[in-house]
């Protein structure tokens, strides 16, 4: 330094100044940009924020719909089987097969479909090849196309029956592709937890959206009379008959056998319908719901049997002819009659007796005694057509009957689920926390990832869960 | 030449920082100690500041975000139940309840047990759904084709049966069936009748749903 001259001392001290402005001048700079970079995220943020309250705006008008769809959810699937019960489909083919009459020879999966494409709704096809008379699989198609469940038949063939079955029937080789369709109940990946659920489901706005969704109802037809109609797959070419050999005999033997069977399932039904009318005057409606069912399944019964004689003409020998008159067809008439004027004279189920009806079936809801419930509404339903011959003003409570069922059927699902509750830590006017199957859970929170049971309250010794619109209050170790 | 300084020490002229240089000091110190309090004021308080404002502007966006997530999943699940309504819908309007037709099918053919007009019976009967030959709608419901005998080998029997057919109500379902045709046939196997006439037809449903549109277009 020494060495340095005066004016090499003053260049290096203005050099030195001038380093020292020159870095800190880079610094500010720099922090002058990141300043106007910070100022244009949060430009950008606000931006963000703004677009954030557009749609949180919204939340009140879609929690009021969302809830409303989810009100209606169970009733506008009602015809659909869910993943769960479409096993039942086989069972329920077999039990109508056997209704009907038809005999299934094959049932397998269509090759076309199958468990169809992704979606909200997926197909479900079969194909199935039975056995009957053109009475017994029009019956059987029906039974199926009447099924709670939607099950439609896409397509079929009918091939006349070359030769009679021993019971002398024509049985026609028949093919049909049958479909249903199932759904999901996992409506969405997120399932949000509304807060005040049960408050918010009673404003104008959830009503509001209710009554702008349309339910779609399943149609169903009740076949015609089939009495004395001809079964037009049965070829009417004959051999010129020989009444007296002995395939005669045999056939009257058959005749005979089959004129007694009618007699005495004429003589069931005479006794049902006996009973039906005690019933009615003693007043037990549980029994008679079941009994008015049993007699008119068994009358529809004789009416295609009887049908099918005809068809079949089986009593040609005029004195069997006459036997079956006198002995089938005249008592059968008279008993028809009986039916179709009980069935006309049943008043609608009155205000109070359908009050009486849900008080009893509240009684075992509160009981949790669910198969009753079920038994009870099933009860109720078979007495009034399913719910419609009731009285006007009776109406209110047949929906609260239907929603008991539906709440029941909720509750039982609920109950399935493994639950154990094993701490509370109840806080009175903070946040209550309960250790559900090891997990901390608060009020709002899910109980699974399902998301379909939400913990709706914790209170001291309970938490209240909630599910499908349904609060389902658990006690602690319970 | 050699200058030799002859005053005592204390008369001498001390040394000190030149002029030009302690003015250069001075003024490179103040510049610099300004400069230092300026990137301090614009560190420290301005950058600071705004990185406070941000974190708490990104604060309240997680909060908005988090409750504009809520909205978003209620409107998925809107569009969940809708897009179900929509398939519900066409499953339900998009059915053919086939026990009905075959139901007044019989009874057109049994027609009354009245063997004056015509008096057929049926070896097959095929019905069939609608199927687009490409993407989109099938342009009909369905076919049904069937094929039988007449009992005589009179042809206007087997007309009349048509003529039965296209005017009663089971008709307005379909859209068009094929022209009559007849053949005669006769038999020489001891069964009765020993003639008649057999025939086919074919006959096209209109495309599902076709009452709706019919309602639509009024």
């Amino acid at each position: 330094m020494s060495k340095l001259n005066e004016k090499q001392l003053l260049l290096l001290t203005i050099g030195i100044t001038v380093l020292l402005l020159g870095g800190l001048g880079w610094l500010i700079w720099s922090d002058m940009q990141a300043v106007e970079e910070e100022e244009g995220k949060i430009a950008q943020l606000h931006q963000q924020i703004g677009a954030a309250e557009k749609e949180i705006a919204k939340i009140p008008e879609r929690e009021a719909q969302v809830i409303a769809d989810r009100e209606i959810a169970d009733r506008e699937v009602t015809f659909l089987p869910s993943e769960d019960d479409i096993e039942s489909f086989w069972e329920v083919l077999e039990r109508f097969a056997d209704e009907s009459g038809v005999r299934i020879d094959e049932i397998s999966p269509s090759r076309a479909s199958g468990r169809g494409a992704k979606g909200p709704i997926q197909t479900v096809s079969q194909t199935m090849t039975v056995r009957g008379t053109v009475d017994e699989y029009l019956r059987f198609m029906n039974l199926i196309e009447n099924y709670d469940r939607i099950i439609n038949v896409t397509e079929y063939s009918i091939s006349s029956g070359k030769k009679a079955d021993e019971d002398g029937k024509y049985r026609h080789g028949i093919r049909l592709a049958l479909s249903t369709f199932t759904y999901s109940k996992r409506i969405a990946n997120t399932i949000v937890s509304i807060p005040q659920y049960e408050k918010k489901r009673q404003t104008a706005e959830v009503k509001r959206w209710l009554s702008r969704i349309k339910i779609q109802e399943k149609e169903s037809y009740t076949l015609r009379t089939s009495l004395g109609r001809r079964d037009p797959f049965v070829n009417v070419r004959r051999e010129i008959e020989d009444t007296d050999g002995p395939e005669a005999g045999a056939d009257r033997e058959r005749a005979e056998a089959l004129l007694e069977n009618l007699t005495e399932s004429l003589q069931v039904l005479a006794t049902g319908l006996e009973e039906e009318k005690l019933l009615k005057e003693r007043g037990d409606i549980f029994r008679l719901a079941q009994a008015i069912k049993e007699n008119r399944q068994l009358m529809a019964d004789l009416v295609r049997r009887i049908e099918q004689l005809r068809q079949d003409k089986v009593f040609r020998d005029p004195r069997l002819a006459e036997r079956f008159r006198q002995e089938v067809l005249e008592p059968f008439e008279r008993l028809r009659e009986r039916i179709e004027a009980a069935d006309t004279e049943r008043p609608p189920m009155s205000n109070d007796e359908v009050k009486a009806r849900f008080a009893a079936i509240a009684k075992h809801f509160d009981d949790r005694k669910w198969d009753e419930v079920t038994k009870g509404v099933r009860n109720f339903m078979d007495m009034t057509h399913d719910g419609q011959h009731v009285v006007e003003e009776a109406r209110p409570t047949v929906e609260k009957i239907t929603d008991m069922l539906r709440r029941s059927g909720v509750i039982r699902e609920f109950e399935k689920r493994q639950i154990e509750i094993t701490t509370i830590i109840f806080s009175p006017n903070g946040l209550s926390l309960a250790i559900i199957n090891g997990k901390s859970k608060s009020e709002g929170d899910a109980l699974d990832n399902d998301g379909r049971v939400v913990i709706a309250e914790v209170g001291e010794d309970y938490v209240i869960f909630e599910t499908e619109g349904v609060e389902i209050k658990k006690l602690k170790g319970e | 030449m050699i200058h030799v300084n002859l005053l005592p020490v204390e008369y001498r002229k001390t040394e000190s920082t030149p002029v030009g240089r302690f003015l250069a000091i001075v003024v490179g110190a103040v510049l610099v100690t300004s400069t230092l309090v300026a990137y301090g004021y614009v560190h420290y308080s301005e950058l600071k500041g705004i990185r406070e404002v941000r974190a708490s502007v990104e604060a309240e966006f997680a909060n908005k975000q988090a409750q504009a997530q809520m909205a978003q999943a209620l409107k998925n699940e809107i569009a969940a139940y809708q897009t179900r309504r929509k398939a519900i819908q066409k499953i339900a309007s998009a059915r053919i309840l086939q026990s009905r037709k075959l139901d007044e099918f019989l009874d057109i053919v049994h027609n009354g047990n009245d063997p004056t007009q015509y008096f057929v019976w049926l070896s097959k009967l095929d019905v069939k759904p609608g199927r687009a030959k490409r993407r989109g709608k099938a342009q009909a419901g369905g076919s049904w084709a069937f094929s039988g005998w007449a009992e005589t080998t009179e042809f206007s029997r087997v007309t009349n049966f048509r003529d039965t057919l296209r005017k009663d109500a089971f008709f307005d379902d379909f859209a068009s069936i094929s022209q009559p045709n007849f053949k005669a046939v006769t038999w020489d196997d001891g069964l009765e009748p020993s003639e008649a006439g057999s025939f086919n037809y074919g006959m096209t449903l209109k495309p599902l749903g076709w009452q709706k549109n019919a309602k639509a277009k009024k």
